[in-house]
């Protein structure tokens, strides 16, 4: 066997096994998640049940309604069944196929990422270049300390605050980003900023613009993408309360909405939804990582 | 005719409701001369029968006489069309919906949302009038009561017609009735009729006459037909094709819903145009309150409904004209005692809560003034009972008011064996009284008199700690577990009629919140309310009914199981542009004469 060979059969292997960790993970979230709803109070009820007009018979029926979920495992088995089938389910509280519920949100919270992450983005390398570049002391207090007062509080907060000043959603997604964004990337920029060939160069004088992507930026691409994948993972948890806030129908307002009426089936989709987009991020970032070291 | 339909659909606008709009008036256009009579076209000035067309034309005239006329007689057509689905420039009502609506079929309504967009589409054969409380013909033109209450006989209006040109008749109603009483869909609107799953007699001996006769009679059974949304048993369009002055043209999930205007709806103004005035409807799907309030203030909104007393007053220092207090609603604030025995609470505790005493002491505990002045800034009132005195008819106004009266208190708990000392409440057998009220987290008036009411207990000694829930549990609580105290939530009378409230007040009941599905009455006084309940709702006498109903608010009076803090007032806002606003306190409070309402003309123009 040749080395590339067995190279091309040791990524493939590798890759495997992160795309069955990939599986197991989303299949696991699922019925976790399947089972806290189960077994969260007001599962299986339904406010219609305080509906004074109802007969006994209806509300007997209401709460039949819910028969097929009340066991967890059969309930997550049965679906499994019915997503292999193209079903992923109905929501009863929102009187609609889920199938249709995704696609109609999808585009709004997808908007709301896409633009908060880059503005995000935008925000943490304007802030972090020069405060770590050019030294700017004032300017790295500055935005430490904004980074700190932004961090410290709830993306529900920030959208509040915003939102109270007629702040659009995606500047919202961009400021809860920010911090954990700006953190990260100062670090990495003073890691690679450190080593001695750089220094070297900026003490013979060296400007720092022409060492910041060969020498600095470049050697950090690998946790740079792992950190674009992380991005993801946040952007989603922030526009979940941001959209409940603000009445943007995307997803994060589905899963607010599903989470408030126990309505299991569309919990269960989100979540493994949520579990795939997240591994799978990582899996790019973890599989582009020894790619990028071995150019570098 | 087809290639000039066709050109004119090319020419429409090119927002789709507007597109649908033309297209069923097209529709129209074709199908009354081949399904309604001659009578059922529009009478708007101008109209060219394509019959008149064949007859006026001399066969031995030219042909390019004859195709002029032709062309004429289509040109006609066409401006008759536009005539008749009444194209005056409207403009489009904008207002929020408080939650997505879940269903568009009238007969499935169960939520708020859904319920105003039946109300502004779907057409119904009586009509409640939200202003006088009185029955209005409306697709019936006229009714009356038969076989001792079991039955109703209905005259049908002549000559209307569905939003997309299907002619109306007795057989819609058959359908409708027939698909209502069907015993999988368990409809809260064929619940009202108390049918009890038997069979229901539907005839048709005319196209426009009705007969339904029930197995038993049914109380009240006229104004149970403001709810039923009449379906259509022949158009394509199922359910979507409405009656009302309004047609649902368009739903954008989460986001918003359009409302065409119905060009076939039947009403028409002291003019004789053809209403609504209004051309479309756009209601937002939006919870947040103070995000409508700022479009409000825009003018991007023209009406908001249901104002919090917090708007009210921001609302009414920046636009004085636009808020408009009714009065008492029909909404109130209520909390009750968990008297169940199947509850999982300590014995003394259920004494305690089974104690008349005790539950009419902490009623004169608490300070209901202070409730409506600092919770809701005055815009409410201390309810005396289960029926609001927006209610006209079946309110009670002999019920006495419930006084602050902290001394009373005291003394009433003395009576039934409590004693105070050192500021704290023991029972007989010395247990410290201290329990807990659950209530729905989230909603800010509630956490507020929850914790007015702990400082007003705390002066009697009395130790009530609050416990917030989301909804959810909170039902899982008073419906299923009965792991509870006390709880704290509110009341809403979707129909006027008491016989609504059976459910409520009868022992059997599921929603007989502080003790239900009982096996036979626990205590004589609910014996008591059973037996009046049953009374009014086999009584076909309204005069008679109301003394029954009179009598079933007296004794919840005295014996307090609920215990009714304030009524709400309904709070509204209506932007200056809107003309012949007239909100009622019943729902949907300013849009209940939406055909009527209109937009001035700088608005209307936008």
């Amino acid at each position: 066997m040749s080395l590339d060979a067995a190279g091309t059969s040791a990524r493939t292997t590798r890759l495997g096994r992160a795309l069955l960790r990939i599986a197991a993970t989303a299949l696991a979230g699922g019925l976790l998640s399947a089972t806290m709803v189960r077994f969260s109070p007001g599962f299986g009820l339904d406010e219609k049940q305080l509906d004074a007009r109802l007969s006994r018979e209806s509300q007997e029926a209401v709460l039949r309604s819910h028969d097929q979920e009340r066991n967890p495992l059969r309930f997550y088995a049965a679906w499994w069944k019915r997503v292999f089938a193209g079903d992923l389910g109905f929501s009863q509280s929102l009187n609609r196929p889920i199938r249709e519920l995704l696609a109609d949100r999808a585009p709004a919270t997808l908007d709301l990422m896409l633009w908060g992450i880059a503005g995000a983005w935008v925000l943490a390398i304007v802030f972090s270049v020069p405060a770590v570049m050019r030294r700017l002391a004032r300017l790295a207090a500055v935005s430490s300390l904004f980074s700190g007062m932004t961090a410290s509080l709830p993306a529900a907060g920030i959208a509040i605050l915003l939102f109270r000043m007629g702040i659009s959603a995606k500047w919202m997604v961009a400021l809860v980003l920010f911090p954990r964004l700006y953190q990260y990337l100062r670090n990495v920029l003073q890691q690679a900023s450190g080593r001695p060939h750089v220094l070297l160069a900026r003490a013979k004088g060296l400007r720092w613009q022409p060492l910041l992507w060969r020498h600095v930026l470049l050697p950090a691409r690998a946790q740079l993408i792992a950190l674009v994948a992380v991005s993801i993972n946040m952007a989603f948890g922030a526009a979940v309360a941001i959209e409940a806030i603000c009445d943007i129908p995307g997803l994060g307002q589905l899963a607010w909405k599903a989470a408030a009426a126990r309505d299991l089936p569309v919990l269960v989709v989100l979540t493994v939804m949520i579990a795939l987009v997240t591994q799978m991020s990582n899996l790019v970032a973890d599989l582009s990582t020894p790619i990028l070291r071995s150019q570098s | 005719m087809k290639a000039f339909l066709a050109k004119l659909d090319c020419g429409a606008g090119t927002r789709a409701c507007r597109v649908e709009t033309r297209l069923d008036a097209f529709r129209g256009l074709r199908t009354p001369r081949s399904k309604v009579p001659n009578t059922h076209a529009p009478r708007s000035k101008g109209i060219v029968r394509p019959k008149s067309v064949d007859t006026s034309v001399d066969a031995a005239d030219t042909s390019v006489r004859a195709t002029a006329v032709v062309v004429l007689a289509l040109l006609t057509l066409a401006c008759s069309a536009v005539a008749a689905t009444g194209a005056q420039p409207g403009g489009e009502l904008r207002f929020c919906l408080y939650s997505e609506p879940k269903t568009f079929n009238p007969l499935l309504v169960a939520d708020t949302s859904s319920e105003a967009i039946r109300y502004m589409t779907a057409g119904v054969l009586i009509r409640v009038n939200r202003q006088t409380q009185e029955l209005e013909p409306s697709l019936a033109v006229s009714w009356r009561v038969v076989s001792q209450g079991r039955g109703i006989a209905f005259k049908l209006r002549q000559h209307v017609a569905f939003s997309d040109g299907t002619p109306f008749s007795a057989e819609d109603v058959a359908y409708t009735m027939h698909t209502l009483f069907d015993p999988s869909l368990h409809a809260p609107t064929a619940d009202s009729f108390h049918a009890g799953g038997a069979a229901v007699k539907i005839e048709t001996p005319a196209a426009d006459e009705v007969t339904l006769t029930f197995p038993t009679p049914v109380a009240g059974i006229e104004r149970l037909f403001d709810q039923v949304g009449i379906l259509s048993s022949k158009s394509p369009r199922k359910e979507m094709a409405s009656l009302g002055p309004f047609y649902v043209a368009q739903y954008k999930p989460g986001s918003e819903v359009d409302l065409s205007r119905n060009p076939y709806y039947w009403k028409r103004d002291r003019q004789g145009l053809r209403l609504p005035r209004i051309d479309a409807v756009r209601l937002y799907i939006q919870q947040n309150r103070d995000m409508e309030l700022i479009r409000f203030q825009r003018g991007d909104l023209n009406i908001m409904s249901a104002v919090s007393p917090e708007l009210f007053d921001q609302l009414q220092a920046r636009m004085p004209a636009a808020v408009r207090d009714l009065g008492p609603s029909l909404e109130s604030e209520m909390m009750w005692f968990n008297q169940s025995p199947k509850a999982p609470l300590p014995a003394y505790k259920k004494l305690w809560f089974q104690s008349r005493e005790f539950r009419r002491a902490l009623s004169a505990a608490v300070n209901r003034e202070d409730l409506c002045r600092l919770v809701y800034r005055g815009h409410a009132h201390p309810a005396e009972g289960p029926i609001s005195p927006a209610n006209r008819f079946w309110f009670n106004s002999g019920l006495k008011p419930h006084r602050y009266d902290p001394a009373e208190a005291l003394a009433l708990l003395g009576k039934a064996g409590f004693r105070l000392q050192d500021g704290q409440l023991y029972d007989a057998q010395s247990h410290a009284v201290e329990f807990s009220i659950v209530t729905n987290a989230g909603n800010q008036a509630r956490e507020k008199i929850a914790q007015m009411i702990q400082q007003d207990l705390k002066a009697i000694g009395i130790r009530l700690n609050v416990v917030k829930l989301d909804y959810s549990a909170i039902i899982d609580r008073i419906s299923q577990s009965l792991d509870y105290e006390s709880c704290l939530l509110g009341l809403t009378n979707v129909d006027l009629d008491p016989d609504a409230q059976m459910n409520v007040w009868l022992s059997s009941a599921s929603n007989h919140q502080w003790n239900p599905n009982q096996a036979s009455p626990a205590t004589p006084w609910e014996a008591e309310i059973d037996r009046l309940m049953q009374a009014q709702g086999s009584e076909l006498n309204p005069a008679r009914r109301k003394a029954y109903f009179d009598k079933v608010q007296e004794i919840v009076s005295q014996e307090v199981p609920f215990l009714y803090l304030v009524t709400k007032n309904a709070l509204v806002a209506v932007s200056p542009s809107l003309q012949n606003a007239d909100p009622s306190v019943l729902r949907p409070q300013a849009v209940w004469n939406i055909e009527m309402l209109a937009l001035t003309q700088e608005v209307a123009k936008k």
